[in-house]
């Protein structure tokens, strides 16, 4: 009963990295005791003694290695964003490119957070100051943002998504929108990591006719998900003066490109009312395939595989105005803040915050 | 305060204390846990070093977080230790290297305070 009686204690009181050894340790002597035939009242006090210590010993670690950590880690902060104030003056992008590197660390910082405060959290990162600071200030401001929404759980999908769009916008608002062009446009969004998780909250079928689902829309970008069952397909259109990439996330998709001259009449251009469908050659294009309409040009999309059809969108101009959109409150998750550059992310109102 | 030429590129901070001292000097032949190193070291001070858990664990991790030491769990003794693995600790090239350093410095005193004893 004593033993038990330690070893539960010892889970409570004792500093986890030195638990193990100090409680075996601990046992060890109580057994020399017990093979000397020292007294068993004078072995309880020795085992009490030592338990005391080492409980003494989890207290003078959990200070060094958790608390004095965690001051230092303030002050540092504190350094850092008077040397950061001086410097943004002189580079106002360093350390605002979102390369993979910083992906992983805003990965890493977000896990931290859900354990640890932003200070411990950023004590824990592997460079500390990171030099990825600028996207760690953006995710402890999405953190914050959420959590004043009642949002207690850290969404890392959709902050690291945010940030990813967030420097797609950058780079693309960078030109004026006139000098865009279809291999400009190209070259921005072919390899736009989003990754599968998150796009996948944006699936959403529907039996009577293909459905978007938005997931950011700005001024001059929309980016939205389509989900198509076997046989739903869009009618022959154009986009006007917008741009389109479309990504095949998986399934497959049967595609046509028309240019006006090539069907008889105008290709119409997209909106509430149904247009003619074209049946002209087709290309097939499978998961990871990336099909660009350049501006007047028109196009049809069908589903004519037996599986399900999940393309990704990125529209460069006005998004489509008809009625298969499919916004819900837990699919606009991004706001992007014009003046700031960057995204806010609003919650979903549902209790599903993916991880 | 004079020069550490002896103690080549260490900083005051990463020397250690006479505590951790003992404590290296005990691993320096073979590796021990912690119950032997307190028995090792109180046996070659006669007695006058006991040191105790609540000060040996905080010295060993503050000795392997800086590199002078190195642990390694073993599953000795499984029976005895109700389940509970042993950790030996080993002194690490770089411990080595401190403690030499440690011996060299305390050699130049000496030869200091004797050469000042015959120039007085």
């Amino acid at each position: 009963m004593f033993v038990q009686l330690i070893e539960n204690a010892a889970k409570f009181l004792v500093y986890e990295p030195i638990r193990d050894e100090s409680l075996g340790d601990l046992w060890e002597i109580d057994y020399r005791l017990k093979a000397e035939q020292t007294p068993k009242p004078i072995r309880l006090v020795k085992a009490l003694w030592n338990f005391l210590q080492i409980i003494r010993a989890s207290v003078i670690l959990f200070f060094e290695e958790q608390i004095f950590p965690l001051i230092q880690a303030s002050r540092s902060r504190d350094n850092l964003g008077r040397d950061l104030t001086a410097n943004d003056t002189n580079s106002s992008l360093q350390g605002k490119v979102l390369t993979p590197e910083a992906i992983a660390e805003v990965r890493r910082y977000c896990k931290a957070r859900r354990l640890y405060n932003p200070a411990l959290s950023r004590r824990l990162l592997n460079d500390s100051p990171t030099p990825y600071i600028y996207w760690i200030r953006q995710c402890d401001r999405i953190i914050e943002q959420c959590q004043k929404r009642g949002h207690n759980s850290i969404d890392t999908e959709a902050i690291v998504n945010s940030f990813i769009l967030s420097n797609l916008l950058r780079k693309l608002e960078a030109a004026p929108p006139h000098q865009v062009n279809l291999e400009a446009f190209k070259a921005l969004v072919q390899d736009v990591p989003l990754t599968d998780a998150f796009l996948e909250r944006y699936v959403a079928f529907d039996r009577q006719s293909y459905g978007r689902q938005l997931i950011c829309r700005t001024w001059s970008l929309a980016v939205y998900v389509i989900s198509w069952m076997p046989g739903q397909e869009s009618w022959l259109h154009h986009h006007g003066h917008a741009l389109d990439a479309i990504k095949v996330i998986r399934g497959e998709m049967t595609h046509w490109t028309v240019s006006p001259g090539d069907c008889e009449g105008d290709v119409p251009f997209e909106g509430f009312s149904r247009s003619k469908r074209y049946e002209g050659p087709a290309q097939v294009f499978t998961a990871g395939d990336l099909v660009l309409i350049d501006r007047g040009v028109g196009h049809q999309i069908s589903n004519r595989s037996s599986e399900n059809l999940v393309t990704l969108h990125f529209r460069f101009g006005h998004p489509p105005e008809d009625n298969h959109w499919r916004t819900t409150s837990d699919t606009e998750m991004l706001v992007w803040k014009q003046t700031e550059g960057c995204f806010d992310l609003l919650p979903p109102d549902r209790d599903c915050v993916l991880h | 305060m004079g020069k550490l030429g002896p103690m080549g590129n260490l900083k005051p901070p990463s020397l250690p204390t006479v505590l951790e001292e003992a404590i290296m000097l005990s691993l320096l032949e073979r590796p021990r846990f912690g119950q032997n190193i307190v028995e090792v070291v109180s046996a070659a001070s006669n007695g006058t070093c006991q040191i105790s858990c609540g000060t040996l664990y905080p010295a060993l991790r503050r000795l392997e977080s800086r590199g002078f030491i190195r642990s390694e769990k073993s599953e000795a003794n499984l029976v005895v230790r109700r389940g509970h693995n042993r950790c030996y600790y080993a002194v690490t090239d770089q411990g080595r290297e401190v403690l030499n350093n440690l011996e060299a410095m305390r050699h130049q005193i000496k030869k200091y305070d004797e050469a000042l004893e015959v120039v007085t």
